[in-house]
């Protein structure tokens, strides 16, 4: 009984370096991935950023529309939700709200008609090309 | 700039550590240990309670280092004048036998190893994850960038799905990091998950090494550091692990305090209680169990005093609870929109008690992401090791805290609002691993240790 009991505090401490180990290389094998490459969270904040540069600064919430506003586009939710998420991230402390019912609102858009659909929907607009997909929409009649 | 990142906090986490020697008149060498790793979560919630204090209070937002170094000025007077600015233990080396020498060295090896992947992913990943960008990270983003009117943060205009109603610890820590450097430094949020990953795997070996073995509290700890899901979880820069890192002291704290019938060591458990519920919402629920605990295990002369001592802990944090709670008006998302019936009709449908248990019966066998169930490894290496009995009703009780937050857990996903399937996807494993370094406390406390089992001739 001894020995297994020896060899059972062996075994479990063994298995965890083991564990442990792989966990290094997992990590590492991420840095050689990753290391040379902008982290997808910064360089997100580096194509939404430049929208501030066409919005006054005294505007503190903002309309956001992409691609899940068009109908029968086809999207990911996830995809859609995350970069949703990021341009909040990036633009706090503005508010960013889904929708088109503030004059300043921030496109998204991977979907060739959404021009159709913005001329549908608003009845006035300007529209400025960021670049990536991103527009600064600015509604000229409410 | 991850130094300068940990230079910001280190006025706190010595005065976290002050203010557990104060209050525990005890200088073996593990307790000494485990003050240093019960000082880092006590010493950064306590600046953070005070830091949203002076936000509500006065303008502007610096400060956050003035508060520390008060906090640390008043924890020195009151050891000076408490006689108790010295120590008095020995460092004579013990013999240590191979097991101790063994384990030893496999837990360094194992935290060298985790501090490298917790390195890696703060360069790599250094926003964190999703939820860190959506609640923690973006709240400080919020408060930081808003100055004076850091309570707009909590505009109701917000998007519901960011959570508005979310406690402080994390985000107020991460501001005062950035106030008093200057700048939104990507390092802070990194070195806050680093400080509560490696101060809970402290209190874990420092807490079984003082009431167990070394080579137990080792064995223990390089499990902890080992888990693959838990190293993960450390670099979402969420507050999951701080959460996990306060129940781990609290218990801890109680079940010393029931060990040394030490009433100032209640109060810390009440102070570390309270911390949690400051840092996450699953913080309330475990603060009514601690209160339920206390009264359960103290003897019934005792139990009025002893919940004295709790409650005064848990003061603080909770006063700052209230007026954070009454200072914004969001509602919690768990309770807005799912009313009495709509909850009592979810509660009689058998289907989300069988789609919760077949998702549960999964995330077990794959908790922590081990390769090889390590509930089932532990169980076996259990059964050959043979377990102790309880020496004392609190553990006796030990468990009754993980198993009861675990149910209320489950009883959160019956009545939830949200789609279960999703909810289930979203949170399970991460609120597993919440209950996981309790659950390993309370099997390590009864498991026969390596010394005991090697010694015995049976």
């Amino acid at each position: 009984m001894r020995n297994l009991r020896g060899m059972a505090i062996i075994s479990l401490i063994l298995f965890s370096i083991f564990v442990a180990a792989t966990n290094g290389l997992a990590a590492h094998a991420k840095w050689n991935e990753d290391s040379q490459t902008i982290d997808p969270i910064s360089k997100w904040e580096k194509r939404v950023k430049p929208v501030l540069d066409h919005i006054p600064s005294t505007v503190t919430e903002l309309g956001y529309l992409a691609d899940w506003d068009i109908p029968d586009s086809g999207y990911d939710l996830i995809d859609q939700d995350n970069e949703y998420t990021l341009t909040q991230y990036s633009l706090a402390p503005r508010i960013v709200q889904p929708g088109l019912d503030h004059e300043w609102i921030i496109g998204n858009f991977t979907n060739t008609k959404f021009r159709d659909w913005l001329d549908q929907n608003l009845s006035s607009y300007k529209l400025t090309e960021i670049g990536f997909g991103i527009y600064v929409i600015h509604r000229t009649l409410p | 700039m991850i130094l300068k990142s940990f230079v910001v906090f280190l006025p706190a986490l010595i005065a976290g550590f002050g203010f557990v020697h104060l209050f525990w008149k005890n200088d073996h060498l593990a307790a000494l240990a485990l003050k240093v790793f019960l000082g880092i979560g006590l010493g950064l919630g306590i600046t953070s309670c005070f830091y949203f204090l002076r936000l509500l209070l006065f303008p502007g937002q610096g400060g956050y280092l003035l508060i520390e170094v008060i906090f640390l000025t008043l924890v020195i007077v009151a050891l000076f004048s408490q006689k108790r600015i010295f120590f008095n233990f020995s460092l004579i080396p013990a013999a240590l036998t191979r097991i101790q020498v063994l384990s030893g060295l496999a837990l360094i090896f194992i935290g060298a190893v985790a501090l490298y992947f917790l390195v890696i992913y703060a360069r790599v990943a250094p926003h964190g994850d999703y939820d860190a960008q959506a609640i923690w990270n973006l709240r400080a983003r919020f408060i930081y960038r808003l100055g004076n009117a850091w309570e707009n943060a909590f505009s109701a205009l917000i998007n519901r799905n960011f959570h508005m109603d979310y406690p402080l610890l994390i985000p107020l820590s991460v501001v005062g990091g950035w106030n008093t450097l200057g700048g939104e430094v990507l390092r802070v949020p990194t070195m806050l998950s680093m400080l509560f990953l490696f101060g809970m795997a402290g209190i874990m070996y420092s807490v079984i090494a003082y009431l167990r073995t070394s080579s137990q509290a080792a064995i223990a700890t390089l499990i902890l550091l080992a888990t693959p899901g838990l190293l993960i979880f450390s670099t979402f820069q969420t507050a999951d692990i701080p959460l996990t890192y306060f129940f781990l002291a609290s218990v801890s704290l109680f079940i010393l305090a029931s060990h040394e019938n030490n009433r100032n060591l209640l109060f810390l458990a009440g102070v570390m209680a309270g911390l949690a519920a400051w840092t996450k919402n699953e913080g309330i629920p475990f603060v009514v169990l601690m209160i339920i605990c206390t009264i359960l295990v103290f003897d019934i002369r005792q139990t009025r005093a002893s919940l004295v001592s709790l409650l005064t802990g848990l003061t603080l944090p909770l006063l700052i609870i209230i007026l954070f709670k009454a200072d914004i008006s969001v509602n919690n998302d768990l309770f807005s929109n799912n009313g009495f019936f709509e909850i009592i009709s979810k509660l009689v449908t058998p289907s989300r008690y069988i789609q919760i248990l077949t998702y549960l019966i999964s995330e077990l066998i794959h908790l922590g992401n081990w390769p090889i169930s390590i509930i089932a490894v532990l169980l076996v290496y259990g059964r050959i090791m043979g377990v102790r009995a309880p020496r004392s009703l609190t553990e006796g009780v030990l468990w009754f805290i993980p198993l009861s937050q675990f149910v209320i857990y489950m009883l959160i996903y019956v009545i939830t609002p949200h789609d279960l399937e999703w909810h289930l996807n979203y949170s399970m494993s991460r609120l597993l691993i919440h209950l996981f370094p309790l659950a390993l406390l309370s099997f390590f406390l009864f498991v026969n240790t390596p010394e005991t089992v090697l010694r015995s001739t049976a």
